[in-house]
């Protein structure tokens, strides 16, 4: 299990990743997207992909490039509906690499996921927290 | 009436926004609407949070304690609710039946404010690649495939067998 523990001057993180996938869900305006922006400015070698980010070929393409020879990296995937439908490539890359750990922000992810990698975002008192739907996972 | 359609059900004459705020926010075209009481009341809606009106700016919710004024732009706002500025800017320009909207970027909680307050007297087109429709006690105002629904737990089992027949 992977720790993050930031103390920012906006919030402090205090999250913990069970597998090589995290999967983020919820409502709208919850503090995904915020969240996503606190780690890729705060945790050494992360890497956040938006939507913005693969919206055209010559960028989904610099995008891909540049994941593909990476190890130990946190890779962000936020807006991951609309960034899977521009770039269906990074599908098959994160349900086959083991090298990096991802966290994957949308409410229908097409990628392989099992059910205990599913979690909400709590932010109470200015920490988050992820809350995993399956709170006790056979290990 | 939200009607709701999905990716490959979308009728030609409208035209498909894919992620709407982007050209909205990018070059701040909506941020002239702030004075608009509708603009307010999506972003106390859907982010549960206010707009300081004298500053003119949204005080982000997250932060600590010691940041609790601390405010925020528009562009750091949910993309749901972006994505609902930009449906009302339509609104108000009289520019909506043009459109259907990618809705994606809504949770529950947004889908269900459009579905139950924007649509109750605006004719919204829409998509979207999820069911998340959330519940909401109050009257939602949605079609599918020409069926009126008043849940949206009602609209989310439609949709859903929309998405699968869909990618059939």
């Amino acid at each position: 299990m992977k720790e993050i523990k930031l103390d920012t001057k906006l919030i402090d993180v205090d999250i913990k990743l069970r597998g090589h996938v995290t999967i983020v869900i919820g409502d709208t305006a919850t503090g995904k997207s915020f969240i996503a922006n606190i780690l890729s400015r705060n945790v050494e070698n992360c890497l956040a992909i938006g939507y913005s980010d693969v919206e055209n070929k010559t960028k989904k393409d610099l995008i891909l490039k540049s994941i593909v020879d990476v190890k130990g990296k946190l890779i962000i995937i936020d807006q991951a509906d609309d960034v899977f439908r521009c770039a269906p490539e990074l599908i098959k890359f994160i349900n086959n690499d083991l090298d990096n750990t991802f966290i994957v922000i949308g409410r229908n992810t097409p990628i392989q996921y099992q059910i205990s990698w599913l979690s909400k975002l709590n932010i109470e008192n200015g920490v988050a927290r992820l809350e995993y739907l399956e709170k006790n996972p056979r290990m | 009436m939200l009607n709701l359609y999905t990716e490959g059900s979308i009728p030609k004459q409208l035209i498909n926004v894919e992620v709407p705020w982007y050209s909205y926010f990018f070059d701040n075209s909506v941020a002239s609407d702030f004075k608009e009481e509708s603009f307010r009341d999506i972003i106390n809606a859907v982010e549960k949070t206010d707009i300081d009106y004298d500053e003119q700016s949204i005080i982000s919710k997250f932060v600590k304690n010691d940041n609790k004024k601390y405010p925020v732009s528009i562009s750091d706002l949910s993309e749901g609710c972006k994505t609902l500025l930009c449906i009302n800017n339509a609104i108000i320009n009289n520019e909506v039946g043009k459109y259907i909207f990618n809705i994606t970027s809504c949770g529950g909680n947004a889908v269900a404010y459009l579905a139950t307050v924007m649509a109750e007297h605006n004719d919204i087109n829409a998509y979207c690649e999820h069911t998340s429709f959330g519940k909401s006690d109050k009257k939602a105002f949605i079609k599918i495939e020409n069926v009126e629904l008043s849940k949206l737990m009602d609209a989310k089992a439609e949709y859903k067998k929309l998405l699968e027949r869909s990618q059939l």
